[in-house]
């Protein structure tokens, strides 16, 4: 029995074809989305955070459509296939408040329901050391900018090191690696997303790379009120707020700053130093803004 | 009827059951979706998470026990029984449309079906001093509080010159409402009495809403219970209170026929003597007409005197009623049981208790 008439059977569908195969189908109901899992943890950590992540949110995560029987996935001999929704039509920044409600479902669910049980987990880690080795070929040439970042990025590394021993026992989020804007969808006028198949990665990282392509596309005022909106689902006034600060102070950056440059000849290695001041710039505009947004935070509980 | 923005605002909802509506039509907290796929009736309610997993178990259970008389309730494509949206939740049924054929035999079908009910679930509690102390003392503290904000109402409105239609209307009943009260205290402190000493209570998974707009009848014409959002494990009075004290109200509502209700019930669940008094208890304390004091002093601007004293007297009138029921059903012997009663199944698990 083909894929096809699989999932005709156990989800009760008709007149199932491709669209494009092996990822989207068309359906009665409508298009759907296929995923394909080899691993049944990773699977059900992914079944899991979507579905907690749905509760109490105006946004929906593309959920795992139950077959007939109400299981989550189909075994098709080779994989296990599970069955999503699927939108096309991008949901954009515009409305920050249901973004901000999602960020913070996610957040939540991911603190406080156990779902590290039997999981392969990832935890980024970031390799000043390594930094320095490839910054080396590069500090010849005496570049500001060069010398100015390395030694900003390590008293960065230091701040950020200071904030996570503040915090002494917290649950660290366990979350998808790539949360992006562009699977925001929209689908009559809600934010539906589409989740990945990755690994979960624990920390704040993939948040903060969110709130780096937030701030890419949007302005300071605009990452200021997704943080807000965040805040009231996911408040950040307590060790969540210093672990999340830690990782965006932490210099990320650096590497990929690192890696634009070339000094094969002098062109080359001016554009590369182009780039990189314009990466380390941008990412200095995160910090800066969501700094100020703890500040300001701060100073309005005192009052 | 509704609007497209109207259909728009439910599109987040019926996109967890792949429906789209074609149209809409409101039925006060139902909303009838008209689609290609078919009718269905959407309730929307205000439950939290604790309230709506309850909820979907008590149907669960009800189908699991054998009592299917229950409108069905439809997953989503996600597995779950209802829709969480902001502060509301949703659930999606089948539409029945109303027949009125059944109207007339609707309140014998209801309390014939909440008698199955009780006697599938009913349990016979390990006794607990302190589940009982704590249900009697808040009761009747609760019942103290609200006797002494009518007597102040009752002293202020003494004082004064000149009285209100309503205030007068309230004075001249003012006795024989104190007298329901004195008697429903004294009935639940006797069934307070019989459980210290008997050692015993019974409880009953309890609809929680018992009223005629609670059973609808399928195309075939048997009669469904819905809305068990109020359900709870709790005395078969509680039910049996609250659908009698509402029919009292009903204009052309009869002791007899309320008699006759009860008989009905009974045949599933004969009632021990001491629910009976606390059945007396629930009915005989003037709640209804306390209530009507509560919206004269909050709300009077809002209503006429002539209509606050209407409803009062409607109040008093069913209360009246109530009391010759109550007189009815404490002489009256209990019917016998029916042979082939149900086996009794819990709506929770072996160990479990309320």
């Amino acid at each position: 029995m083909g894929l096809i008439n699989l999932l005709e059977n156990e989800y009760d569908l008709y007149g199932v074809r491709w669209k494009q195969e092996p990822h989207i189908i068309l359906t009665d109901f409508g298009e759907k989305q296929l995923r394909y899992w080899t691993d049944e943890s990773k699977l059900k950590w992914h079944v899991k955070w979507r579905d907690e992540s749905s509760k109490g949110s105006g946004a929906v995560p593309d959920r795992m459509i139950r077959t007939r029987d109400g299981k989550v996935a189909v075994f098709d001999g080779k994989y296990w296939v599970t069955l999503h929704d699927y939108a096309d039509t991008p949901f954009g920044c515009e409305e920050v408040e249901k973004w901000g409600q999602f960020i913070g479902q996610l957040l939540e669910a991911s603190i406080h329901k156990n779902m590290e049980k039997d999981l392969r987990v990832d935890k980024p880690v970031f390799d000043f050391q390594h930094c320095m080795e490839v910054s080396r070929k590069y500090l010849e040439g005496d570049f500001d900018i060069l010398n100015k970042s390395i030694y900003e990025a390590e008293k960065r590394l230091q701040y950020a090191e200071a904030l996570k021993k503040k915090v002494k026992k917290s649950v660290i989020p366990l979350l998808e690696n790539e949360i992006s804007i562009s699977n925001g969808k929209r689908i009559f006028h809600f934010l539906f997303y589409q989740g990945g198949d990755t690994w979960p990665v624990k920390g704040y990282l993939p948040i903060r790379n969110f709130l780096f392509e937030w701030l890419k596309q949007n302005s300071p005022l605009s990452l200021k009120m997704l943080l807000t909106e965040i805040d009231k689902i996911f408040p950040l006034n307590s060790d969540q707020g210093l672990l999340l600060l830690a990782e965006i102070t932490l210099p990320w950056e650096l590497i990929e700053c690192l890696n634009q440059l070339d000094n094969s000849n002098l062109e080359k290695m001016v554009e590369g130093m182009n780039k990189y001041e314009s990466i380390w710039n941008a990412n200095r505009l995160l910090l800066k803004t969501v700094t100020e947004w703890f500040d300001e935070k701060r100073r309005k509980v005192a009052l | 009827m509704t609007t497209e923005k109207e259909t728009l605002n439910y599109g987040p909802v019926l996109f967890h059951y792949d429906l789209f509506p074609e149209k809409l039509e409101r039925h006060g907290k139902v909303k009838k979706v008209i689609t290609k796929r078919g009718t269905f009736a959407l309730k929307e309610a205000e439950m939290n998470e604790d309230e709506r997993s309850w909820f979907t178990h008590v149907i669960q259970r009800l189908s699991e026990i054998g009592f299917h008389q229950v409108v069905p309730l439809y997953p989503t494509k996600f597995g779950d029984y209802t829709v969480q949206l902001g502060p509301k939740t949703y659930y999606l049924m089948p539409w029945f449309a109303s027949d009125e054929r059944n109207e007339r035999a609707k309140d014998e079908v209801l309390l014939d079906h909440i008698g199955k009910v009780h006697a599938l679930t009913i349990k016979e509690q390990d006794f607990s001093n302190e589940v009982v102390e704590h249900s009697y003392q808040y009761l009747m503290n609760r019942w103290e509080n609200r006797q002494f904000e009518m007597e102040r109402f009752t002293e202020e409105s003494e004082q004064k010159t000149y009285m209100s239609p309503f205030e007068l209307t309230y004075l001249s009943h003012f006795h024989q409402i104190m007298r329901m009260t004195e008697e429903a205290k004294r009935r639940l402190k006797e069934w307070y009495d019989t459980c210290q000493r008997e050692k015993r209570y019974r409880s009953v998974l309890c609809h929680g809403k018992v009223s005629r707009n609670h059973l609808i009848f399928n195309p075939s014409g048997e009669g469904h219970l819905l809305n068990f959002e109020k359900a709870v494990l709790d005395t078969p009075v509680r039910d049996l209170a609250i659908y009698f004290r509402r029919a009292a109200h009903q204009r052309d509502w009869a002791i007899e026929e309320g008699k006759l209700l009860l008989d009905l019930y009974e045949k599933h669940v004969p009632l021990l003597n001491e629910e009976r008094g606390l059945l007396i208890s629930y009915l005989s304390y003037p709640e209804p007409v306390f209530n009507t004091v509560d919206l004269y002093c909050s709300k009077k601007h809002q209503y006429s005197q002539i209509e606050l004293v209407h409803r009062l007297e409607s109040r008093i009138r069913a209360m009246k009623k109530i009391r010759e029921f109550c007189d009815a059903i404490m002489q009256a012997p209990p019917p016998a049981p029916i042979e082939n009663e149900p086996n009794k199944i819990h709506i929770n698990n072996e160990e479990d208790h309320i």
